[in-house]
Order: C-alpha cells, then sequence, then structure tokens
C-alpha cells in the first residue's frame, strides 16, 4: 500500500511527464475500492479476483495467502509496448521515483530494467525486516 | 499455475480487461489509449 501511496505523492510528477498509473490487484473490488479512498488515490485499481491476468503475465503466487500477485511495474507504451519492467521481491521494491524518472527521461530502453542494486536489500531494508519480525514474528505484516 | 509468461521490456503486452474498484471495465488498450501508464501489480489484502 505504501506503494500507491508513493505514486500517489509523485502525481504532478508523473502528469508532468506525461504518463498515468493504475493499480492492479487480486482483491475484490470493494476492498480495493476501500484502499483508493483511504489513500485518497486519483488513479483507478484494477481487480483482477479471477486471477486471470496475473496468471497470463506469469506473476501470480498461488502458495501464498490463497494465490497473490507478486509486486511488479510495468510501463506501458500507447502501442501497448511494455517499456519498462520490475518483477519486485516482497522486501524490495523498484522506487517509484525510479520508475517516474525513466518516463520523464524519455523511457531510455538502457533503464528498461530494475538496476539489480535495487533488488539488493540494504542495511535500511534488512533493519526494517529485523524490525517486523520483532513486532510481529515471522508472518509478514500487511502492507 | 501460471500459464503465461511475464512480458519482456519491448514486448506487446498481453491484452487484457478488468472491472475497476467502481465495477467500470477497464481494457489495457484503452488505459494506454492517451498516455503511457504505470502498472502495478500489488499484494493487497493479506
Amino acid at each position: 500500500m505504501r506503494q500507491l501511496a508513493e505514486y500517489r505523492d509523485l502525481s504532478d510528477k508523473i502528469r508532468g511527464a506525461g504518463a498515468d498509473v493504475a493499480g492492479v490487484v487480486v482483491d475484490p473490488p470493494e476492498r480495493a475500492e476501500a484502499v483508493r479512498r483511504q489513500l485518497g488515490l486519483a488513479f483507478p485499481i484494477l481487480c483482477d479476483t479471477k486471477r486471470e491476468v496475473v496468471r497470463a503475465w506469469n506473476i501470480f503466487e498461488p502458495e501464498q495467502m490463497g494465490g497473490i500477485a507478486n509486486p511488479a511495474v510495468f510501463v506501458v507504451d500507447r502501442e501497448r509496448r511494455v517499456r519498462f519492467a520490475s518483477i519486485d521481491r516482497d522486501a524490495v521494491r523498484v522506487p517509484a521515483t525510479t520508475v517516474v524518472d525513466f518516463i520523464a527521461g524519455g523511457m531510455p530502453a538502457e533503464n528498461a530494467e530494475a538496476k539489480r542494486r535495487f533488488m539488493l536489500p540494504g542495511v535500511g531494508d534488512f533493519l526494517r525486516a529485523t524490525r517486523n519480525v520483532l513486532r510481529f514474528g515471522m508472518k509478514a505484516p500487511r502492507e | 499455475m501460471n500459464d503465461g509468461k511475464t512480458p519482456g521490456v519491448g514486448e506487446i503486452a498481453p491484452a487484457f480487461e478488468l472491472p475497476d474498484s467502481t465495477g467500470t471495465p477497464r481494457r489495457l488498450s484503452g488505459l494506454v489509449a492517451a498516455a503511457p501508464r504505470i502498472l502495478i501489480f500489488y499484494r493487497g489484502h493479506w
């Protein structure tokens, strides 16, 4: 959820770069709408409750929590071509600023994949993960 | 199970139509018709 708020906070910059945003989640519409209202999101959230799109895009995790989407960010251009892709693990996600800067910079092909350094948990992520384990136990907290 | 392949950079994203949180059907082609679209797949409720 924090990730959605990051894109909300960058909305001016995203609009300035000539792009739009949409979230995709396997939650039912009522829950997605509650999140959208709670966070005050101006962009739509699409509800893949049948898991059809996350399966077709191969980012479905059937083993977890009854089947959820792997966190991932794509930039799709007007020809429906993928210009940027980042399949993220739980602890570390591609920063919203990286995605927006990519678009603002003209979507250069050499920056089209999230750099490996974004995938490697840094000290801050390690500390945050440790703190979460202490607070919540080994079960991951809600976003 | 996953039955597809993650679209890579440079590839055409598979078309889809999904309802948004208000129930309005949304097609990927419509979502990107006016401008590039950042698609954020997030985990949602655990």
